[in-house]
């Protein structure tokens, strides 16, 4: 096991001496130490294969963003991240529970024109009227001030566009009350809040 | 009351409409009558609605007094000899930005959730109220706009027992009274907690009954099941818990869901 210790120390020896007075017997040390480790018996590693076989720890799913939203709104918020294949934290952030009602946290409503944008608007608060009260019934004055707030609200077309969109994606519309989504703008009020959550990411995991 | 954002937007089309007509008699003298009381009516609805946008703070004073200004002047010019260009160049003022300076953030107001869960919950029961009952709806509604929530359920819960007070009164005391007899009979929690001593002759009685007694008499008179009975007891906890001092702090979505739970035990079960 030490068959050539006394070369190997005494070139220990030298490059100790090499070091400043005050570090020599601290370097002399290491180097020793390492001498001596270097004989030792090595602990077998195991092949890069195996280690890719082990699976990983699997992560605990995160629960952090139920702290803030209301136990009325978690469950259906759960499920409709579930049909949307989203992480719920990722479709809660879309929203501000923060403040009492909650309200959307800043987002950008876009549309190939404003009439789409407003349309695009009104199934943004009717996804959040059904997160809040789980009816598919939108504020009218509620998607005025949104559109006035993703400046794209027409003034003399609101009604106008919001009316057009009967039969489509809205199933009642009554001007200055509310509208009600049809099965066709609720998917696509869905599809559209996960589109602003980012689903491509999930696609990509 | 504030005007809404889209009684608003009707004066100021009805205000583009006159300068368009204005702007057609160039600089000549305004004669027609028509015309004038247009623009008088316009001048005088403004002013009508003035005050309330300027107390619900939501738009620069100055801004508000510029417009005052141009329709007091307007509404003067309506009873001299005016003319027409004269009048435009006072309207256009308030044709150009009064979208942006008022409709705007009146529309942000009504917009706000706090208003919307508000208007959900008058809503809710709309048309299916009493006067006295819409009052106390009015009030929780107002709370809920002012983030009162406590406040709004102990006005929904008030609502409540206003519809089954009327109703009491409505089947009279002789009923009430039966009622009475009828859950003493019975043995076992929940009836045994109404004593003889509940039956009534008059509304001040009734008024100074306990709620707790009226929803197991309740069951009786109105028909309710055990479920709807528990259901009620509940709400009146929740009513308890926010009348009195403690670490209760309901939402939003609580005063909606207290009220869509009257609406199912109360409002649409029993009948005024």
């Amino acid at each position: 096991m030490y068959e050539n210790a006394k070369e190997q120390i005494e070139n220990i020896c030298k490059l100790a001496d090499e070091c400043p007075e005050l570090y020599r017997v601290k370097a002399f040390e290491i180097l020793l130490r390492g001498y001596v480790d270097s004989l030792l018996p090595q602990r077998t590693v195991q092949p890069a294969t195996n280690v890719a076989a082990v699976a990983p720890p699997r992560p605990h799913a995160d629960t952090s963003w139920t702290a803030t939203v209301p136990q009325e709104v978690q469950p259906r918020l759960s499920a409709m991240a579930q049909r949307r294949k989203l992480p719920p934290e990722k479709l809660a952030a879309l929203f501000d529970f923060s403040s009492d009602p909650f309200t959307f946290s800043p987002l950008h409503v876009t549309g190939k024109s404003t009439k789409d944008r407003m349309r695009n608007v009104a199934l943004l608060v009717g996804a959040r009227a059904f997160l809040a009260t789980g009816r598919w019934v939108a504020d009218w004055a509620e998607i005025k001030a949104m559109c006035t707030h993703q400046n794209c609200y027409d003034q003399p077309n609101f009604a106008a566009t919001l009316k057009k969109e009967k039969g489509e994606t809205l199933k009642n519309v009554t001007p200055g009350n509310n509208v009600e989504l049809s099965a066709r703008g609720t998917d696509q009020a869905e599809q559209l809040l996960a589109t602003l959550a980012g689903v491509t990411d999930v696609a990509e995991q | 009351m504030l005007p809404s954002s889209d009684a608003l937007e009707v004066l100021l089309e009805k205000a583009k409409e006159i300068s368009k007509a204005l702007a057609r008699l160039h600089g000549a003298e305004v004669t027609r009558q028509d015309l004038k009381e247009s623009l008088a009516s316009l001048a005088r609805e403004w002013l009508r609605f003035s005050p309330s946008i300027k107390e619900a703070g939501c738009c620069k004073p100055d801004t508000i007094a510029t417009y005052d200004g141009a329709m007091g002047d307007l509404l003067a010019g309506t009873g001299t000899r005016a003319r027409a260009s004269a009048l435009k160049k006072k309207l256009d003022i308030f044709c150009s930005s009064l979208l942006d300076d008022v409709v705007v953030p009146l529309i942000q107001i009504e917009g706000s959730p706090r208003h919307v869960a508000a208007r959900q919950v008058q809503d809710a029961l709309a048309g299916q109220l009493t006067p006295e009952e819409s009052a106390y709806f009015e009030e929780a509604a107002r709370c809920l706009t002012v983030q009162c929530f406590r406040a709004a359920i102990i006005m929904l819960w008030a609502a409540a027992i206003a519809r089954l007070h009327g109703a009491v009164v409505k089947r009279g005391f002789d009923s009430f009274n039966k009622a009475v007899d009828a859950t003493v009979a019975r043995k076992g929690a929940p009836f045994n907690r109404v004593k003889d001593s509940a039956k009534l002759s008059s509304l001040p009685e009734l008024q100074r009954s306990k709620d707790s007694d009226l929803l197991v008499i309740g069951m009786e008179l109105f028909n309710l099941d055990l479920q709807a009975y528990q259901e009620l007891d509940r709400l009146l906890g929740i009513r308890n818990d926010c009348a009195h001092p403690g670490m209760n702090q309901p939402g939003a979505l609580d005063v909606q869901q207290f009220a869509s739970k009257l609406r199912t035990y109360v409002f649409n079960h029993v009948t005024p």
